[in-house]
């Protein structure tokens, strides 16, 4: 058993959890309303939830004020993360096709500097156009407007990627489904407000921790039944006495240490729920990522 | 350090002075600079015949041209960086075929920034025929950079431009962007007649009358393209300070006669 640290009361396991590379993009979303921005940014970022099983892992990092966005109009920044450049590209164009220029007068803008390692969303959409697309170059940026039945969809050419980090998460156990639930939308609140990162499960929290691999071949991963408390005592537990439901939040960012960031902050916001006994982080031994974000690293309260 | 070339007369024969730019003078003393041959007419003199030059060239290198410099051509032509400030009228050419770097003049002439690839001209004044065209017998005009004009502009605007922005404050004259290929003019006081014509592609903000357009042209709807927000931010970088944001626009596609793709945008209100 490792050692324990305690942050209120709270007991914080000394471990780690683990993240890996992933490549990783931002858009920015506008619309004329901002509900009409928080559709498109929802609809794109649906089925995000992990590479494990969906084509990408997405979710909306801010809403942008008139002010902070390219077109003065309310929008959303959206982060999505995939395992390579070519992945990345085609989930993005897909969801961007599907969700964001079907949908009611949005525009869509890159949110990450341009390098030579952009991925085309509009290069590759605008042959919607059927050859009436209009390309307009405004400093650097080609810009693509699509005729649509309520005027036009104004899309970047290209989109900077960067190697962001997904995968830093934390596990929090509590003695009530309830405590547990109250403790992750805790956390999964505190992250999410830290820029540069998403939560990219429902609701920001997960119930279905897994583990790497199955008894059945043909899956990638399975239940981590070591958190399961309907399995104590027939399978070797992480589960103390006294803790009835966990639940884990998984924290994607741009760079570590807003990773990092979003845990210290995920972590201190838990300690703060009533019922919440211990909070510990998934890994595989440091045999998987690159990343380690240790808790103990993490013990400073960035609220003092 | 900059380099001040001071016109010495008022000829009416003009002096050509291609090539004699801030990138091309760079590292060159005034002594040097008077000796480089420029035309006047049809014979070939010296910079030193027409102009008194002072200062150097450094590595920012500025070169201001004052007194009487209308009979001039082609101040700031094919310039690929530095800065060139024209304080008085200028002849034709000036910034013709540059690729880069920044000129500022007072007032211009004909075939302002013909053909230019690259960089910025501002004029404070007015300009003559042809700013931004192709010359005769060529394919294209400006294909980049930017003009703007805070006054006039004569006829024939932008004709075959491929791409970049031009922005007139005042009026223009007839046959703005006509064969245009693409880019984007916004005119701020009324467009001559026959504006467009013969455009393939490209995008014409007119603001103020209704524009006077060639028959080839169809009105198509009244909407507000969110691309008209990143025109008018665009714009805000360099003070052209016309509204694009504050009304919907009235748009026009044409010409037919060349497959309709091009669009005319009408600001009744201009901001």
């Amino acid at each position: 058993m490792a050692a324990l640290f305690h942050v209120r009361g709270v007991e914080v396991v000394d471990t780690f959890a683990e993240a890996f590379p992933m490549t990783a993009c931002a858009l920015v979303v506008t619309a004329e309303t901002i509900e009409w921005a928080r559709i498109a940014g929802t609809a794109a970022t649906g089925y995000a939830a992990s590479v494990i099983g969906c084509d990408a892992e997405a979710g909306i990092d801010a809403e942008l004020s008139p002010g902070q966005s390219p077109d003065g109009r309310p929008g959303v920044r959206i982060l999505f993360f995939a395992f390579n450049r070519d992945s990345l590209e085609k989930a993005v164009v897909n969801r961007v096709a599907q969700c964001v220029l079907t949908c009611a007068t949005t525009a869509v803008y890159g949110g990450l500097e341009i390098t030579e390692k952009a991925i085309r969303v509009g290069g590759n959409l605008r042959y919607f156009g059927d050859g009436w697309q209009i390309s307009k170059v405004i400093g650097d940026c080609r810009y693509w407007r699509i005729p649509t039945m309520d005027g036009e969809f104004l899309v970047v050419d290209k989109a900077g990627t960067t190697k962001g980090v997904a995968g830093g998460n934390l596990i929090i156990l509590a003695e009530t489904q309830a405590a547990a639930l109250n403790g992750a939308m805790a956390a999964a609140k505190a992250a999410r407000a830290v820029s540069g990162v998403i939560l990219p499960f429902p609701g920001g929290v997960v119930r279905s921790g897994s583990k790497v691999g199955s008894k059945y071949k043909a899956l990638k991963a399975s239940t981590n039944e070591a958190f399961c408390p309907t399995l104590r005592g027939v399978v070797p537990g992480e589960i103390p006495d006294g803790v009835n439901a966990a639940y884990e939040i998984v924290i994607d960012g741009l760079i570590i240490e807003m990773v990092s960031t979003a845990m210290r902050a995920g972590l201190h916001a838990a300690c703060r729920i009533p019922g919440v006994k211990r909070i510990t982080a998934g890994n595989f031994g440091g045999k998987l990522g690159p990343h380690h974000f240790f808790l103990r690293d993490l013990l400073g309260d960035p609220e003092g | 350090m900059a380099l001040s070339l001071t016109r010495r007369d008022s000829s009416p024969i003009p002096v050509e002075v291609f090539g004699l730019t801030p990138d091309k003078l760079v590292g060159r003393n005034a002594n040097e600079i008077s000796r480089i041959k420029v035309l006047h007419g049809n014979r070939e003199e010296m910079v030193g015949d027409h102009f008194l030059a002072t200062g150097t060239l450094d590595a920012d290198p500025v070169v201001y041209f004052t007194g009487d410099c209308s009979a001039v051509k082609g101040i700031g032509a094919g310039m690929a960086g530095g800065f060139v400030v024209a304080n008085g009228p200028v002849g034709m050419h000036a910034g013709a075929r540059m690729s880069g770097g920044r000129l500022v003049l007072t007032d211009a002439s004909d075939w302002l920034g013909a053909e230019m690839t690259g960089g910025s001209i501002q004029v404070r004044g007015n300009a003559g025929n042809q700013a931004g065209a192709a010359y005769r017998g060529s394919r294209k005009g400006m294909r980049g950079g930017r003009i703007q004009i805070d006054g006039t502009a004569g006829d024939e605007l932008g004709l075959l431009m491929r791409r970049g922005r031009i922005s007139v404050g005042g009026a223009v004259g007839e046959f703005c962007g006509a064969s245009m290929i693409a880019g984007t003019i916004l005119v701020a006081g009324g467009v001559g007649p026959r504006c467009g014509a013969g455009m393939k592609r490209g995008t014409i903000v007119a603001f103020g009358k209704e524009p006077d357009l060639p028959p080839g042209f169809r009105y198509a709807c009244e909407y507000t393209p969110a691309f008209a927000r990143i025109l008018d931010r665009d714009g805000e970088a360099s003070d052209w300070g016309k509204d694009l944001t504050v009304s919907s626009v009235r748009l026009f596609r044409g010409d037919l006669t060349t497959g309709g793709r091009g669009e005319i945008w009408h600001v009744p209100s201009s901001g």
